[in-house]
């Protein structure tokens, strides 16, 4: 399924874009807005397949991440690639967003209590604006698909990195974005190649590309689901950070080369395999610890564990803060029970103690309860008892054992 | 003159005392038990519990239409003995306890019945607030350890479709689960 939601989002995206461009070849700034629209449209595909459609109204990170930060930013690029407006109230809108992104991703949440941290909202807002404007317009002047594909790298790695740290749904929506900004920029690609330049470019000068919108619309992507997984699911700081810096590993580079004398350094790093090669490094670092993380944690819960260690199936006991009552085998009778090493238990028995030791030594037909177990007198048993007088018989107990 | 209205204020506190009929509890975290336990693989139970909660009861006995019952379950503190899993069950997929942090139950109407109470209310969770009927096992006040004491137990079914959770994982885990509530409350 999940294959089936890349490829119809790669595909919507592309044939949706090669029409709109088709039909608008004479209208650049046109033919820039339909591969942007085509990109919405194969995400939408791609999400239906997924049955992963936002809700109405939008309750969760995730919702209002797909409902209102990614089509707000999307609105502004079209603007950008139409010329509806010019430069400085792009950037004006563009800051508007950014300052605004956190807390909508954060609303309602725990992270919001109290107004929210304020200095990370306006770092996250900061960077995210400066990476944004900066990146775009560094596109726009170069026409560099570079940063657009590593961006696309980025989004497959940050949605994996999600989905293997528990949050399935998450990181699966990272797949359709990643597809549809492929499909789109592969329209991109092949209109410039045809046209000889950008797509639509009608010769004489630089034309309205979706290039800039479409990168942009990547790195708006990447920052709101990097954001959500990081305070929504369990994606770790530094590989938060490391796949923010990405599309910045390709950019960068070019940006200095440029600004050097013509030298070997600077065709180095101006070359799109450094700076592909630069990306692509930081994205193998945080898919090797994703998947570390995934092999010692969840992989367990889905059966690439022993058997030992999968759904236990008996009644949780409360943590102790007593160190002495956590050695206490709670878990390990449903363990080896799972493990079919000791037979079924009743329903109702409390297996709280001793039935580690029975297991291992000598796997008994019969087990006594814990009461009886740890010596608790018998005019107490099926009493209201209460949680000290337990701890008591356990503390004498295991004093006893030594 | 200017003493009657102070006079007045007085005694109309004094007689709202005297009509007061409810006892109020305080929900006894350590003599009580929220629990749940949902189908895996249609084969077996995954039971669980939430180690933080929170309540209060007031129990009218003379009108039991008065009484109320509210409960606040930290969704965080979900425990299933497994530490991948509980932090699994926290993320959006499931709890999304980050967005959703509490599980609530606000009683709306209470109604006498032989062995208890039948308690209608809201009950809230995952962002969903929707009309439950419980019936509440218990209520008898005993004295015991220095305080008054009462207790209750109920069970709850409900279905996890029914509050937003992700269909996509509905399926290994069953889209039923039950929450079982056993509670202790207690007064000076």
């Amino acid at each position: 399924m999940v294959v089936r939601a890349v490829l119809s989002a790669f595909a919507v995206a592309a044939a949706l874009g090669a029409v709109g461009a088709g039909i608008s070849r004479r209208e650049p700034a046109l033919a820039a807005v339909a591969v942007i629209v085509a990109f919405v449209w194969g995400v939408v595909a791609g999400l239906f397949l997924l049955r992963a459609l936002p809700s109405l109204p939008p309750t969760t990170a995730l919702d209002r991440f797909l409902v209102i930060l990614l089509p707000v930013a999307l609105a502004i690029e079209a603007e950008a690639a139409a010329h509806w407006l010019d430069g400085f109230w792009l950037t004006v809108e563009r800051g508007c967003v950014a300052l605004v992104a956190v807390p909508v991703l954060l609303h309602g949440s725990v992270w919001m209590e109290g107004g929210g941290p304020a200095a990370v909202i306006l770092a996250a807002a900061l960077f995210f604006w400066a990476s944004w404007e900066g990146i775009t317009g560094e596109v726009r002047a170069s026409d560099d698909r570079v940063v657009a594909g590593v961006t696309v790298l980025a989004l497959v790695v940050a949605g994996l990195s999600i989905a293997m740290a528990g949050w399935l749904k998450g990181g699966l929506v990272a797949l359709p974005l990643a597809g549809a900004l492929a499909g789109a920029l592969a329209v991109e690609w092949a209109g410039s190649r045809a046209e000889g330049g950008s797509l639509g470019r009608d010769g004489g000068g630089p034309a309205p590309s979706g290039l800039p919108g479409l990168t942009a619309a990547g790195l708006v992507a990447l920052f709101g689901l990097v954001v959500v997984g990081r305070c929504f699911g369990r994606l770790g700081s530094a590989a938060a950070l490391l796949i923010l810096l990405v599309p910045l590993l390709a950019v960068v580079p070019a940006a200095i080369g440029r600004g050097l004398p013509a030298s070997a350094a600077g065709r180095l790093l101006q070359s799109a395999s450094y700076r592909i090669f630069l990306a692509v490094v930081p994205l193998v670092i945080v898919l090797w610890g994703a998947k570390a993380d995934f092999d010692t944690r969840l992989g367990r819960l889905l059966g690439a564990a022993p058997a030992a260690a999968r759904h236990h199936a008996v009644s949780p006991r409360p943590v102790s803060p007593r160190p002495e009552l956590q050695a206490a085998p709670a878990f390990e009778f449903g363990r080896d029970r799972l493990g079919g090493e000791v037979p079924p238990v009743e329903r109702g028995d409390v297996w709280n103690v001793g039935g580690k030791q029975a297991a291992e030594n000598d796997p008994p037909a019969r087990c006594e309860p814990a009461a009886e177990l740890v010596g608790m007198r018998p005019e107490h048993r099926g009493d209201d008892v209460g949680e000290d007088e337990v701890v008591g018989w356990l503390d004498g107990k295991l004093g006893e054992g030594g | 003159m200017p003493r009657l209205p102070a006079l007045f204020a007085i005694v109309l506190a004094l007689a709202a005392g005297s009509l007061r009929a409810a006892d109020d509890y305080d929900y006894d975290l350590v003599h009580s038990s929220v629990g749940f336990k949902a189908r895996f693989l249609d084969i077996s139970w995954i039971q669980g519990r939430f180690n933080d909660v929170s309540g209060k009861f007031s129990l009218d006995r003379q009108d039991p239409s008065k009484s109320t019952f509210s409960l606040t379950i930290k969704a965080d503190s979900v425990d299933t003995a497994n530490a991948a899993r509980d932090e699994h069950l926290r993320q959006p997929d499931y709890f999304d306890t980050k967005q959703f942090p509490t599980i609530e139950f606000r009683s709306t109407a209470v109604k006498a019945i032989p062995d208890g109470y039948e308690v209608t209310g809201n009950f809230t969770m995952h962002g969903v607030t929707k009309p439950v009927t419980i019936k509440l096992v218990g209520g008898k006040e005993i004295e015991a350890m220095g305080k008054k004491r009462v207790g209750f137990g109920t069970e709850l079914k409900l279905k996890r479709s029914d509050f937003n959770f992700d269909k996509g994982q509905i399926g290994n885990i069953g889209d039923e689960a039950i929450i079982l509530i056993d509670c202790a409350g207690q007064r000076d």
